[in-house]
């Protein structure tokens, strides 16, 4: 029958994708692992990225702003910069400071104080 | 490096410093382009027909790679993706809150290797502690949470990681340390100039 039925579909709907969706097993078996994730801290609207420098601080990109928290749990949170444009993802390195992509705009480089060290607005093609 | 892309997202360098991993995030891709070795300058699809909408990729401790999917495929979502002119419709003539869009009452975070194999999933089914995941990072056996939709920052035990573990130290630190083959990775960093 479902032979017939295939063979139907194929006259009938030549162009008809296969559902292509994989099937969630295996590795991406469903699981409630991430309600075992505790919140930090108190409200943080829309964190988008996260890096953690040497020292532990976690910084964390919310709309134009990069948060610095700190403290036991990071519960002390401290505006580090705002920006004209929203922050998306962040990096650190001992060498650059905290970077900080601003969309429109480049890579921001700051000190630990969010102090500007630089801008990467454009590389090398 | 590279152009013509659909929406790339999600850049990390690989472990031995010698790729750049990064995802498309309309086409449910891991990419991965060579910066070093053998095959410098080649491009290949590492994952593809990922169950959802990839976002940031992070090293984790034990060699591999934590990657968030922002929202999860369906049916009639991936139908839109492949007409452009209904999309066009949808826009104009809807508002932007009736629009089709991804699953987002879902949390995901896969975990994958250089191979592309998806080792483990952390799911949030009901979308109740942290749905619309769009980046995480490891720190010393936790993993922290974010998501551009929600209102909080998670983190989550990892029992069985490296609890001296930093994502700065591995990306950074350790590699110079090492002298790896990364140096054009670094080399980036220095166009930052000046104020």
């Amino acid at each position: 029958m479902s032979l017939v039925r295939d063979i139907v579909d194929r006259v009938f709907f030549p162009h008809r994708d296969v559902h292509s969706i994989p099937v969630l097993d295996a590795g991406f078996s469903p699981n409630e692992k991430l309600d075992l994730a505790r919140q930090i801290g108190g409200q943080v609207q829309a964190p988008d990225a996260l890096t953690v420098d040497a020292h532990g601080t976690l910084f964390v990109s919310t709309g134009k702003n990069v948060l610095a928290c700190t403290g036991r749990d990071f519960e002390v949170r401290k505006p580090l910069i705002s920006f004209d444009a929203n922050a998306g993802a962040l990096a650190w390195s001992e060498k650059t400071g905290l970077l900080v992509c601003v969309s429109g705009s480049g890579v921001c480089s700051l000190d630990h104080t969010g102090k500007v060290k630089g801008w990467l607005k454009a590389i090398d093609r | 490096m590279l152009s013509d892309l659909a929406f790339p997202n999600g850049v990390c360098i690989s472990h031995d410093g010698r790729a750049v991993l990064w995802v498309s995030t309309w086409l449910c891709r891991i990419y991965r382009y060579w910066i070093a070795g053998d095959r410098f300058g080649q491009l290949e699809v590492l994952a593809e027909n990922l169950p959802g909408y990839p976002d940031n990729i992070n090293r984790a401790s034990d060699g591999t790679y934590w990657l968030a999917l922002v929202g999860i495929r369906s049916p009639v979502y991936d139908l839109a993706m492949a007409d452009p002119s209904f999309r066009m419709r949808m826009v104009k003539q809807i508002p932007p809150d009736e629009w089709l869009c991804p699953g987002i009452n879902f949390g995901c975070i896969i975990k994958f290797d250089d191979d592309g194999n998806v080792r483990e999933s952390l799911w949030d089914p009901g979308g109740i502690s942290h749905p619309t995941i769009t980046s995480m990072r490891e720190h010393k056996g936790y993993l922290y949470i974010g998501g551009l939709e929600n209102n909080r920052i998670g983190r989550l035990s990892l029992p069985d990681a490296d609890p001296t573990w930093t994502s700065w130290d591995s990306y950074w630190a350790r590699s110079e340390r090492e002298k790896s083959n990364s140096a054009s990775v670094y080399a980036r960093t220095d166009h930052v100039v000046s104020a």
